[in-house]
């Protein structure tokens, strides 16, 4: 065992455990591949190291992005996370095309509902949208998820999670999107909107039958000071 | 031909149409019976392994609906038997654990008030061992403060009375409990209980030299301290993790015949413990439920004894600790296939205090 207390009266040694560590440290340091960083275009470009013509052909698609009013910076964070994990151009062009695809379907499926010309303006919930319709939820769920957030726009992105949740746990799409419905009429903020399936997990457990605790839910959600009253009025 | 569970349904609301106001929103009773194979493996005080084989059936009923504006009426009643077909230390027969819960939350303007009375009772003993035995119990709690922030401040009085036909263990608990709970978020909640009460032991004499009887019962002073942590990992996983500090102080002696002599405070004690918890359902049809302890305890006055019955000198102490494992997947949540299994195992330095059990079922529940 190397012993890493010093002696009274003498400096402390730089002692061999200590050094192993900060060599480790400086390794690791070198391997991390480090946050995307917010770069450009061009830097992100300068990282792929790509060829030439494989690096116009990324820059030829950014450009007709542009053209057709998708921001660079929404596209930019495929191409970091393709040039992270090294992807080839071909793999890579291929994701950035379906994802400008995805964001031109989003931006349509939008500027056609209620209330969307306030998620389009808002980037993160455009890239929200382009990546439930990605995940296979059908555009009109998405469309609806829309319009119920028209009350709280700000809550659409938790409200959306909320619903991929619901879904992944086994409900309806119905239920599920009235859950979420009556979520966003009360005042439960968004970051809470997750325990909302900790609150049907905990009916199952007690064996409360499901459609008891959605109707339980639906009717003390607009009554509920918060979460914690909110369990109490169901357990 | 009406169902069963339209029968029990009809019979519970006649039976709570005496609680007015008769909520007008109340939900259907939910109605289930299960049965599992069990199999126990245990040892108690440094015997030789026993082991077992059986069956359990078991019924819950429970009903629960809303009182005026925030306020609920709920109860819910619970049996469980338990046959022993065979078992090698010849305890072989039927054990049984009954519970009964009633709870209130009352309406505005009183909704900072929750009661709860219950009873909890075997008739022919349970399998982890008590005698028949009784035991009501009552809780009326105040909530103090909630900033609606997420911070609660709850005060409740609460006590049980247990009592066993068979046996010398009556006891009587009367405490105050203080309740803090900070919920910053649901990935992060904070508590801090503080628990005080008086313990009455009827039929527990101090005893005087030559370990005659005084006719004086034993009283215990109890207290203790719990600090817990836990909160919900992404959508499926909640967790907590507690750690408790608490003693007991006791005019109880005993007369130790080996030497002669008698021993005061012999229940005097403080201990320590952490228990955590864990529940993950990742999907309707899947639920997962583990739960641990640890446990150590360290009496102030009692030596620990040899097989002869002789203070070694040294104050006895144990550490006991346990896990808990219950899964279950439903088919259209009305089947449920249920696995169970529990450990536990008790060291210390005395024989007669140290025991382990092992526990282990699997079964199906049926919602009516």
């Amino acid at each position: 065992m190397i012993h890493t207390a010093g002696v009274p009266g003498r400096s402390r040694p730089g002692t061999p455990v200590a050094l192993l560590l900060a060599g480790l440290l400086g390794g690791l340091c070198c391997l991390w591949p480090g946050p995307l960083r917010a770069d450009d275009l061009q830097g992100a470009l300068d990282r792929g190291g790509f060829p030439a013509a494989e690096r116009r052909q990324i820059e030829q698609l950014f450009d007709q992005a542009g053209q057709a009013g998708i921001p660079e910076g929404m596209l930019l964070p495929r191409l970091q996370e393709g040039v992270a994990k090294s992807a080839s151009a071909t793999a890579l062009l291929a994701a950035l095309e379906r994802e400008r695809s995805l964001l031109v379907q989003a931006r349509e499926l939008l500027q056609g509902t209620e209330g969307g010309e306030m998620q389009l303006s808002d980037p993160a919930s455009w890239a929200r949208t382009a990546n439930l319709l990605n995940g296979g939820v059908p555009p009109e769920a998405v469309r609806l998820l829309v319009q119920a957030a028209t009350p709280r726009p700000a809550e659409y992105r938790p409200a959306s999670y909320l619903y991929v949740a619901l879904l992944q746990w086994g409900l309806e799409a119905q239920p599920a999107l009235a859950l979420v419905r009556e979520a966003l009429r009360s005042t439960l903020p968004g970051r809470d909107f997750p325990a909302l399936v900790d609150l049907l997990a905990e009916g199952r457990r007690r064996r409360v039958p499901l459609e008891q605790t959605l109707e339980q839910l639906a009717r003390e959600l607009p009554r509920a000071r918060g979460l914690q009253d909110l369990r109490r009025r169901l357990y | 031909m009406p169902s069963a569970k339209n029968i029990v349904s009809a019979g519970l609301l006649c039976a709570l149409a005496l609680l007015r106001p008769l909520p007008a929103e109340a939900y259907a009773p939910a109605v289930m019976i299960g049965l599992e194979g069990q199999g126990i493996a245990y040892s108690s005080e440094g015997g030789s392994p026993q082991s077992g084989a059986g069956l359990g059936l078991s019924g819950l009923l429970s009903w629960r609906g809303p009182w005026g504006e925030g306020g609920y009426v709920s109860a819910s009643a619970s049996t469980a038997l338990d046959w022993l077909l065979a078992d090698s230390a010849g305890a072989a027969g039927l054990y049984d654990r009954q519970l009964l819960l009633l709870e209130a939350r009352l309406p505005s303007p009183l909704r900072l008030l929750h009661l709860t009375a219950g009873l909890e009772g075997s008739l022919a003993g349970t399998l982890e061992g008590d005698l028949p035995y009784i035991r009501p119990d009552w809780s009326l709690a105040c909530l103090l403060g909630d900033d609606g922030k997420g911070r609660e401040l709850e005060l409740a009085a609460r006590g049980y009375y247990r009592a066993e036909s068979d046996g010398e263990d009556d006891s009587l608990y009367q405490g105050l409990r203080l309740d803090l709970s900070i919920t910053p978020s649901i990935r992060a909640r904070y508590g801090l209980l503080l628990e005080a009460g008086w313990e009455l032991w009827p039929e527990i004499q101090r005893v005087d030299v030559g370990g005659v009887p005084t006719g004086e019962a034993r009283n215990d002073l109890v207290g203790s301290l719990e600090a817990s942590i836990g909160g919900l990992a992404g959508y499926f996983f909640d967790w907590s993790l507690a750690a408790d500090l608490g003693g007991r102080w006791s005019n109880a002696n005993r007369w130790l015949s080996a030497l002669p002599a008698l021993e005061e405070h012999s229940e005097d004690r403080v201990y320590a413990g952490l228990r955590g918890s864990a529940d993950f359902s990742p999907h309707r049809q899947l639920s997962v439920q583990l739960d641990g302890f640890a446990h150590q305890e360290l009496y102030l006055a009692r030596d620990a004894l040899d097989g002869t019955g002789t203070p070694t000198g040294e104050p006895l102490r144990a550490f006991a600790v346990g896990a808990d494992l219950r899964a279950d997947w439903s088919l259209g949540e009305r089947l449920f296939f249920v696995l169970e299994a529990s450990a536990g195992w008790r060291t210390a330095n005395e024989t007669a205090e140290e025991r382990w059990n092992l526990q282990g079922g699997a079964g199906v529940q049926l919602r009516l």
